[in-house]
């Protein structure tokens, strides 16, 4: 799905098999109306795709639907050619709430290195992954510290080099640089456009930042609310390696951020009686 | 600033009580209340490192054997009871009824089940002590973080290894709590089992002197027991802030 926009840098995902397939995904808590009643996604290996969507659009239902935390009512969710039954061994997850997903009574080191230890791997390798995964993250100085001697931000770090060292297909991120302050924001997207360029994976961010969605990806999924369904999704064509001060500055960032903007504007408007 | 005050301030009022008690005491002639200066040189006397390995001994081995019977049972039920809530919901009459009954009731079936000797001593202590350890220990493992549970089921972790590394750990400040309401009631059963049917024990000593009419004895038993009390006590509050302080700084500020 390329428009014309995107046509001069063409996205290098194009033709890679899917590593997501989402079809017809009902999601419902028991005992009240389906929060997802039909939802499609398809995402393609090595891709970077953004989702977007007001507040209470069930984005992290989504999330939890497609790792695997969350029995589906209807449709299916496929990782990697296999239907998701409980957590897939492809994907990975950082969440917002770092200081809740890091263990507070084991080191940095040991938080990262607690997943690998059930996954049959030989000592050497867990620790070369450990230590790799903590250079990346710039916190291999850290790795005897325990996560609440950290600021935000390197917790943050600290969860997103767990998630390397898994050395998942898929990394799905569910709003990772919410709870941060803005400059420790920006640095961290930075760190990952680098971490993930330089690994073959594929990611999947939630976000209610526009600004972000825009910055970062390669498709942006614009969801609507009640009922939560795909409203657009959108390729963002901006040159790779992204910078803060000339990629916002390029008229297509600007475009980008206006119509997603406008889309999510429309939905908002369009929901009233049912915003909570 | 804080901890020198937080030690200063018991000792100053320890210390009051025992000026006090000494000095209303030292004129005393009545034969159940001895003066204090007569009570501490009995237990000079009397508890001698002998006497310490003869009657002490014994009854510190069946309160630890006793109380680390009822913590390892008492963490094992409240596991199981905290990760199956409907299970809980069902044997709630239950527990509720056990744990208002009082302990010491324990004592008549079990010497009858299982005879006089430290076997149901031990039993004794460890089953009617566990109660506020069960029911601490289920609490803390029902409110581990959704986020952590969902944390290790994402990144594969076996069921034992998200005991052991996330819902243990999380858990483990209220098991300690659990134990520390625990501690007392071991102690109270530790000398009741004593008094009923022993041969030895500081609760056996305590009887004897005050059958024997050797009433400065008998006090200066009480005060072991007091002590020894106040130490394990202490001991358990110490393991609670060092587990707290590893946990994260705010919750316990003992630790920089």
């Amino acid at each position: 799905m390329t428009n014309e926009r995107t046509a001069a840098p063409a996205a290098t995902t194009e033709g890679r098999e899917s590593v997501l397939r989402v079809e017809n995904l009902m999601a419902a808590y028991p005992g009240s109306p389906p929060v997802i009643e039909s939802l499609d996604l398809d995402v393609r290996a090595g891709s970077f795709v953004c989702i977007v969507g007001p507040s209470g659009c069930g984005k992290t239902t989504l999330l939890r639907s497609v790792a695997g935390l969350m029995p589906r009512a209807a449709g299916s969710v496929e990782v990697c050619g296999r239907t998701v039954q409980g957590p897939a061994r492809e994907l990975a997850v950082v969440f917002q709430e770092y200081t809740r997903s890091l263990l507070p009574w084991a080191t940095v080191a040991a938080n990262v290195r607690l997943p690998l230890r059930y996954q049959s791997l030989a000592r050497s390798e867990i620790d070369a992954r450990v230590e790799e995964a903590l250079r990346a993250v710039g916190l291999w100085e850290a790795r005897d510290k325990r996560p609440w001697q950290l600021s935000g931000g390197m917790q943050q770090r600290v969860a997103i080099a767990r998630a390397l060292a898994y050395r998942p297909t898929v990394l799905i991120m569910d709003e990772p640089f919410a709870s941060v302050d803005a400059q420790t924001r920006s640095d961290l997207e930075d760190l990952l456009l680098e971490v993930w360029a330089r690994h073959d994976m594929t990611v999947v961010l939630v976000t209610h930042d526009i600004d972000e969605a825009v910055y970062l990806a390669d498709e942006i999924v614009v969801l609507s609310t009640s009922p939560t369904r795909v409203l657009e999704t959108r390729q963002v064509g901006l040159a790779r390696p992204r910078d803060q001060i000339a990629t916002k500055a390029e008229p297509e960032f600007a475009e980008h951020r206006a119509e997603v903007f406008e889309r999510l504007k429309v939905v908002r408007a369009g929901s009233v009686p049912t915003v909570d | 600033m804080r901890r020198p005050v937080a030690i200063a301030l018991p000792a100053l009022g320890l210390g009051l009580f025992l000026v006090a008690w000494w000095l209303l005491s030292d004129g005393s002639t009545s034969l159940y209340f001895p003066p204090l200066r007569e009570i501490v040189s009995t237990l000079v006397e009397t508890w001698t490192p002998k006497r310490l390995a003869q009657d002490g001994l014994p009854s510190l081995t069946r309160f630890a054997v006793g109380f680390a019977g009822a913590v390892l049972a008492g963490v094992s039920l409240g596991v199981v009871l905290g990760s199956a809530p409907r299970l809980e919901v069902a044997l709630r009459p239950q527990l509720e009824l056990v744990r208002s009954t009082p302990p010491v009731l324990l004592l008549p079936p079990s010497i009858l089940l299982l005879g006089t000797g430290s076997g149901m001593k031990v039993f004794v202590i460890a089953l009617g002590s566990m109660w506020p350890i069960v029911l601490s220990t289920a609490t803390g493992v029902r409110s581990v973080d959704e986020v952590s549970v969902a944390m290790s089921r994402v990144f594969g972790l076996p069921r034992a290894a998200r005991l052991r590394h996330v819902v243990l750990p999380s858990a483990l400040p209220s098991v300690i709590a659990g134990a520390r309401s625990a501690l007392p009631i071991a102690l109270v059963l530790m000398v009741v089992t004593e008094l009923v049917a022993s041969t030895n024990g500081i609760g056996y000593f305590i009887l004897q002197a005050q059958q024997t009419f050797d009433i400065a004895a008998m006090w200066s038993g009480v005060v072991v027991l007091s002590i020894a009390g106040m130490l394990l006590s202490l001991g358990l509050a110490w393991i609670d802030r060092r587990v707290l302080a590893r946990i994260s700084p705010t919750s316990q500020g003992a630790h920089a």
